[in-house]
C-alpha cells in the first residue's frame, strides 16, 4: 500500500482524532507505527505467536471503535493500545488457561533470530540464551511478567506502565524488582550451576526448608514451587 | 549509604533509569566500599543485556499485512454510509441536545409502532403466527406461500422480529437488529437485517465482534433455528453471521435473498 505523506509526520494522539473522524489514512498509519510493539508485547504475555497475531486484530478492532474514547493527556497511545491487549490477552489467558499454546515461537522462528553474527556458534548460544530467557520470562505469574515486558521489553516509562497496569508507580517498581529477582534466580542461577533451583514465588527466595531428594527433582525439572505446585 | 538503601536503587541504576542528579554520586561511593553490591549490580547489569537481546530478537508478526488489509477493509465497512455501529449509535444519541432527542426518541417510536404494524398486517386475519421465535418456513404452518427461496424467511423473520413478542428479546438482539435494518441490500431496495439466532439467547451482551461472510447449505437451516420446507431441493445461500467477542454466533442476515442451486 502507498505510504500517505500527510499521515507520516503527525503524532500518535492526533491520529487517534483523525481515527475518530473516520480518517483511514490515519488508522492505516498508526497501525504501521505502532503493530509492532503491541504484538511484541503479546507474545511475550501469551508465548504464541498466532495468539499475538490475533490479539493485535482485536486491539485495532477496539481503536476503531473506541478512538474517540481516548484522552491524549492522560497516557501515550502505545500505553493506551498496551491496555487494550492485556485486557485481550487476560480475557484469552482467562478463557483458554487450561490449553497449552500449539504455536509457541519456533525452531525457525528462533533461528532467524541470530542474524549477525560473523561467528554462527555465537549467534547460536545467544539464540540459547535468549530462548532460556523467554521461556523463563512465560514461567512468571502474571503481575510480575506484565511489569517485566512492559518495562524493560518494551522499554516504557514507570508512568506509562502504570497507566497500562492500571496501578500505582511505586507497585509496577516492586513488581518489577521481584520480577527481576525471579528471572536472576532462574536465568543466572542456570548458567552458574548448570541446574534450575527452586524458587518461592512468594518470596523471591530460593527455598531452602525443601528437602534435599526433593530440591533436586525440582532442579532436574527446572520446576518452581508455586505455593506447593510446581509449574 | 547502607546496603539496604542501596537495593532500592539498584534496578533503576542497570537500567540506566533516570535518577536523581546526587543518587549517582552516592551509590558509586557506596560500590567503591562494598563488594558485595557491586557484584549484585554486575548481576542486575548482564540481566538488562540479557533482556535487551531478548528485546530484541523478538520475531515479528509475519501475518501484519494481511491483517492491516483486513482491519482497512472493516475500516471502510464501518464507516461506510449507514452502516454506522451500535455503540456510536447509543453514543450520537446520548449526545443529542434534550429537544432533539426527544424528537429522535419520537422518529423510533414511530418506526417502531409502523413495524408492529406491517407485522400485523403481514399475518392475515385467521392465520396463525409462529409461537416460537424459529422462523417458520414449513408449510405445514399456515401463513403466506414460500416458494423454495429464501425470500419468505428474511421477510417473516423480520416480521417476526418485529413483533411485540421480540420486545422481550435480549440486547443483543436489538443490537443486531438495529445495525441490520439499516444496511440496504446493493442494488435493491429491500431492508435486510440481523436476525438472532436462538442460540444466542442466554449469551453475554454484544461488547464487539465481526461479520463473516458464510455460504449456508439450506440443509443446515434447521440448525440454526429456521424451518425450511422439505420438498426445497438442495441449494446453498449466502449470509453473514454476526460473531460475537466470544466467537460465538449472535444473529445472522441473509445476503442472497434466492438460494443458490447446489453446485
Amino acid at each position: 500500500m502507498a505510504v500517505d505523506t500527510s499521515t507520516n509526520r503527525v503524532p500518535d494522539d492526533e491520529l487517534v482524532r483523525r481515527i475518530a473522524e473516520g480518517h483511514q489514512p490515519a488508522f492505516a498509519e498508526l497501525f504501521r507505527r505502532l503493530h509492532p510493539a503491541v504484538f511484541r508485547f503479546a507474545l511475550h504475555m501469551a508465548g504464541s505467536v498466532s495468539t499475538a497475531d490475533d490479539v493485535v486484530q482485536d486491539v485495532f478492532l477496539i481503536v476503531m471503535r473506541d478512538a474517540g474514547r481516548y484522552q491524549s493527556g492522560r497516557a501515550a497511545v502505545t500505553a493506551w493500545l498496551c491496555g487494550i491487549a492485556r485486557n485481550c490477552i487476560r480475557q484469552r489467558m482467562h478463557r483458554d488457561r487450561r490449553l497449552t499454546p500449539l504455536d509457541p515461537v519456533s525452531d525457525h522462528e528462533r533461528a532467524s533470530d541470530t542474524s549477525g553474527p560473523a561467528d554462527p556458534l555465537a549467534g547460536l548460544l545467544r539464540a540459547e540464551r535468549a530462548d532460556a530467557l523467554r521461556r523463563a520470562v512465560q514461567t512468571l505469574p502474571v503481575p510480575y511478567r506484565e511489569a517485566l515486558v512492559l518495562c524493560d521489553l518494551q522499554e516504557m516509562t514507570y508512568e506509562d506502565a502504570a497507566q497500562v497496569l492500571e496501578c500505582p508507580i511505586g507497585t509496577v517498581r516492586s513488581r518489577l524488582h521481584r520480577a527481576r529477582a525471579l528471572l536472576a534466580t532462574k536465568v543466572l542461577g542456570t548458567e552458574r550451576q548448570g541446574v534450575e533451583p527452586r524458587v518461592d514465588l512468594r518470596t523471591g527466595e530460593p527455598d531452602q526448608a525443601q528437602p534435599a531428594d526433593d530440591a533436586e527433582r525440582a532442579a532436574r525439572r527446572g520446576g518452581i514451587d508455586v505455593g506447593g505446585c510446581y509449574v | 549509604m547502607n546496603c539496604r538503601e542501596f537495593e532500592a536503587d539498584i534496578v533503576d541504576l542497570a537500567r540506566g533509569a533516570d535518577l536523581d542528579a546526587a543518587l549517582p554520586e552516592r551509590l558509586g561511593q557506596h560500590l567503591g566500599e562494598c563488594a558485595m553490591c557491586m557484584a549484585r549490580l554486575e548481576r542486575e547489569r548482564h540481566l538488562t543485556r540479557q533482556l535487551k537481546e531478548l528485546a530484541g530478537s523478538a520475531p515479528s508478526s509475519s501475518r501484519a499485512a494481511a491483517i492491516e488489509q483486513e482491519l482497512l477493509r472493516a475500516f471502510a465497512e464501518r464507516h461506510a454510509n449507514a452502516s454506522r455501529p451500535v455503540a456510536e449509535e447509543a453514543q450520537s444519541f446520548v449526545a443529542l441536545p434534550g429537544k432533539r432527542r426527544w424528537l429522535a426518541a419520537a422518529a423510533v417510536l414511530l418506526l417502531a409502532t409502523a413495524a408492529w404494524m406491517g407485522s400485523a398486517l403481514w399475518w392475515p386475519a385467521g392465520e396463525v403466527k409462529p409461537d416460537s421465535t424459529r422462523a417458520a418456513v414449513n408449510p405445514a404452518v399456515p401463513g403466506p406461500a414460500i416458494p423454495d427461496t429464501l425470500e419468505g424467511v428474511d421477510r417473516r423473520v423480520e416480521a417476526q422480529a418485529n413483533d411485540a413478542g421480540a420486545r422481550n428479546q435480549a440486547p443483543v438482539a436489538r443490537a443486531a437488529q438495529s445495525e441490520g435494518a439499516r444496511v440496504e441490500r446493493a442494488g435493491g431496495g429491500n431492508v435486510l437485517r440481523f436476525v438472532t439466532l436462538p442460540t444466542a439467547v442466554g449469551l453475554p451482551g454484544l461488547e464487539s465482534g465481526r461479520i463473516v461472510r458464510v455460504e449456508l447449505s439450506t440443509a443446515m437451516l434447521p440448525a440454526y433455528g429456521f424451518d425450511v420446507n422439505p420438498e426445497t431441493p438442495a441449494a446453498v445461500v449466502e449470509a453473514d453471521v454476526l460473531v460475537g467477542q466470544d466467537g460465538q454466533p449472535r444473529a445472522i442476515r441473509f445476503v442472497s435473498l434466492n438460494a443458490i442451486p447446489r453446485r
